[in-house]
């Protein structure tokens, strides 16, 4: 079931033609630096440069960059409230369960998506987010089997999850131009 | 003795210089709702009605929203003792907020035992942007969030302290929040019937008093529940509703001319408005936990946030995760539910609104937040490695530092423009020239001039409640842009800058940012 959301989702995104860039850009932190110090005019130039500089400029973009791909609307885009929900239900489960291992699972899980965001491609990134959540999703698939209230809650949200990717199939968050003509 | 001094210096004196310091001149200007209950609490001052000429009325029609009476009323005091001005206005938003930051303490402190998890809890909210935010101009929601927090606490204590007369004045104070905010009109009930939940073991030991206390925020609420179906409450309401019908039309016709081929056939079937409005509240409301929103950039409408920083600070991020992994180590499981309920009802009021997110009605979620962050701050100062605590204090103060150049060197001069400033400073100068005119026109922009026109020169109240003020009182002439104002004789006309006259232009008003607000023109008379 999990398996078909992933393979539902990457079909409906063979339309995209012009995805939307996540990658940290330079430019952006020349002009944030710019943009900022007009402000400190009335401030001596060493207290401008010591707070907008293109170190504090470049750490801000960087996180912005990596923050974006977890961001609520992005995640809901690419693996759906199944995801979402299923993801920090897993989350819950393994802190709950054995804190250590879920640190380190949880550690590695965000190095990898920090490094896809920052050396793929937005279209292959894109792939290999909603591969790694919907995996992260199908290592918790005993977790969310264990009563028949989870069970029947997991159907329920797969169910809502395949209605919102046909609704939102434009991609919002993911792509910024998508043709099916 | 050194450690209370530290106590009521992080308690009381650093809340206070954060929001009471330079708050009439930063935020600059009075935002129209500020100066719209300033107004309204000052005409009831002084003649015991509003501006529309009610009296003392439980509901302000105000700007035509609306507005609960909880703040105006606790302006009257502060008119009364400071006079009309940005300060007495602000003030009751500072000052509740200050008190904010003790009332934490004391919850954290009577439900986990811990001093220095309280004292840490107590500090964070203090230097808190999101709360400073909400502090420092007169927002609703801070001083809701007050009431809020002080009657969780007395019902906390009222059930650990077995002081059950006290939940009766909990209710009471939980019941009021619905009359200072409009978010708790909705969060308020939610968290109650959660905490029913939570403390069901000793709620159902004393019956009697349970029910009275229903009762009571039953009788308290009535007049507010009325007031949500009447049509001045749906009318609120749909102005600021999610929900709209266009919308969900317009998606549905994309759907069916452009979506993938194979599926289209579904347009007709896929498109409920309640299962599609539920997708939007889901976005909404996921929003507020947006890490961009929480750490790095902040409610995007210049008024509730710098923008160029987050809700909270971005080391705050590393100290929630901390808490997370060791909330559980907390002997205080019923408070530690009842803040991950508030967590979780907190961005409600706020996902079925725009716009999304909302970081004026999501207020109640820094309490949660702020609880975790002290967990993690609590973590990291019981760390036997002293270089670890002493990068972590270096990385926050360096923070620190950041926000506040931000918010005291970039934000009055940044978000100037959100904040209407250029009034005061329009009327300073009227007040130097106009003598010489008997007509003033001032270009009605969004129907507000009258108002500032009337706070900053303290016109009598009688004065505006007989009229439609908006469109003038005395000499002055709030009109269009299309008006016919050279036929009146010599005049003086105050227009937005894009608006050009056929007159002698007298002077030019500008913001604290220096960008043009008002020109001065002198018609009919000259030559």
């Amino acid at each position: 079931m999990i398996f078909s959301l992933f393979v539902y989702r990457a079909w409906q995104s063979t339309g995209c033609t012009n995805y939307i860039p996540i990658r940290f850009q330079t430019q952006k932190v020349k002009l944030e630096v710019e943009q900022e110090r007009q402000y400190d005019a009335s401030a001596n130039s060493s207290t401008a440069r010591l707070f907008h500089n293109k170190v504090s400029s470049s750490s801000h973009q960087i996180l912005l960059s990596l923050f974006s791909t977890l961001e609520p609307r992005y995640l809901l885009s690419l693996v759906g409230p199944l995801g979402v929900a299923g993801v920090m239900f897993v989350l819950y489960y393994g802190i709950s369960h054995n804190r250590k291992v879920t640190f380190i699972a949880l550690t590695l899980f965000l190095v990898a998506h920090g490094l896809s965001v920052l050396y793929l491609n937005p279209k292959t990134a894109m792939l290999v987010l909603s591969f790694l959540w919907f995996s992260a999703l199908a290592s918790g698939s005993k977790g969310l089997s264990k009563t028949p209230r989870l069970v029947v809650t997991f159907a329920l949200l797969w169910l809502y999850t395949l209605w919102f990717f046909t609704v939102n199939w434009q991609l919002g968050e993911i792509c910024n131009e998508i043709f099916f003509n | 003795m050194k450690h209370r001094i530290i106590l009521i210096l992080i308690l009381l004196l650093l809340p206070l210089i954060f929001r009471l310091s330079t708050s009439d001149a930063n935020p600059p200007g009075l935002y129209w709702d500020e100066v719209a209950i300033g107004y309204d609490s000052y005409s009831v001052f002084m003649t015991g009605k509003d501006i529309h000429g009610q009296n003392f009325p439980l509901f302000f029609e105000s700007l035509g929203d609306w507005k609960l009476p909880g703040y105006f009323y606790l302006t009257v005091p502060s008119i009364a003792a400071f006079g009309l001005n940005e300060f007495a206005v602000r003030f009751p938003s500072a000052f509740f907020g200050t008190l904010t930051i003790p009332i934490f303490y004391l919850l954290v402190l009577s439900q986990t035992k811990n001093r220095k998890l309280a004292t840490a809890a107590a500090l964070l909210l203090a230097i808190s942007p999101w709360h400073i935010q909400f502090s420092r101009a007169a927002f609703e929601s801070s001083v809701g969030l007050f009431f809020f927090l002080l009657a969780f606490y007395l019902f906390t204590l009222s059930l650990n302290e077995k002081r059950t007369k006290l939940l009766i004045f909990a209710i009471i104070l939980f019941s009021l929040t619905q009359y200072i905010y409009h978010s708790y009109r909705i969060l308020t009930p939610l968290f109650l019937v959660g905490l029913g939940l939570i403390y069901k073991d000793q709620l159902l030991k004393i019956k009697k008093i349970l029910a009275a206390s229903a009762a009571v925020f039953l009788i308290i609420s009535a007049p507010v529940i009325l007031f949500n179906f009447s049509p001045h409450g749906q009318t609120r309401a749909t102005s600021q509703s999610a929900f709209r019908k266009e919308e969900a039309e317009k998606s549905k016709i994309d759907f069916d001319q452009k979506s993938k081929k194979p599926l289209r056939f579904l347009s007709g079937y896929i498109f409920p408005q309640p299962l599609y409005y539920s997708q939007i509240t889901l976005k909404n409301y996921l929003d507020h936990f947006s890490l961009v929103f929480l750490f790095l950039k902040g409610d995007q409408i210049g008024r509730h946030s710098l923008v160029d920083i987050g809700q909270l600070h971005v080391f705050e991020a590393i100290l929630i995760i901390i808490g997370v992994f060791s909330v559980k180590k907390i002997k205080a499981k019923h408070f530690i539910k009842s803040m991950v309920l508030l967590l979780f009802l907190a961005p409600i009021p706020a996902a079925i609104v725009t716009p999304s997110p909302h970081a004026n009605r999501a207020l109640a979620m820094v309490v949660p937040l702020t609880f975790l962050s002290a967990v993690g701050a609590n973590y990291i100062i019981s760390l036997s490695k002293k270089i670890v605590k002493w990068i972590f204090f270096l990385w926050v103060l360096t923070v620190l530092s950041i926000y506040l150049h931000l918010l005291l060197i970039h934000y009055p001069k940044k978000f100037a423009a959100d904040w209407q400033d250029g009034y005061r400073q329009m009327v300073t100068a009227l007040n130097e020239i106009e003598d010489s005119y008997e007509k003033v026109f001032i270009t009605n922009v969004n129907n507000i001039p009258h108002l500032y026109v009337a706070f900053y020169k303290e016109v009598d109240p009688h004065t505006i409640q007989n009229v439609i003020a908006a469109r003038g009182f005395e000499k002055y002439h709030f009109v269009g842009t299309d008006a016919d104002i050279y036929d009146q004789g010599k005049a003086l006309f105050v227009a937005p800058p894009w608006q050009q006259l056929n007159g002698k232009l007298i002077l030019t008003i500008s913001d604290n940012f220096g960008r043009p607000v008002y020109k001065f023109w002198e018609l009919g008379g000259q030559n």
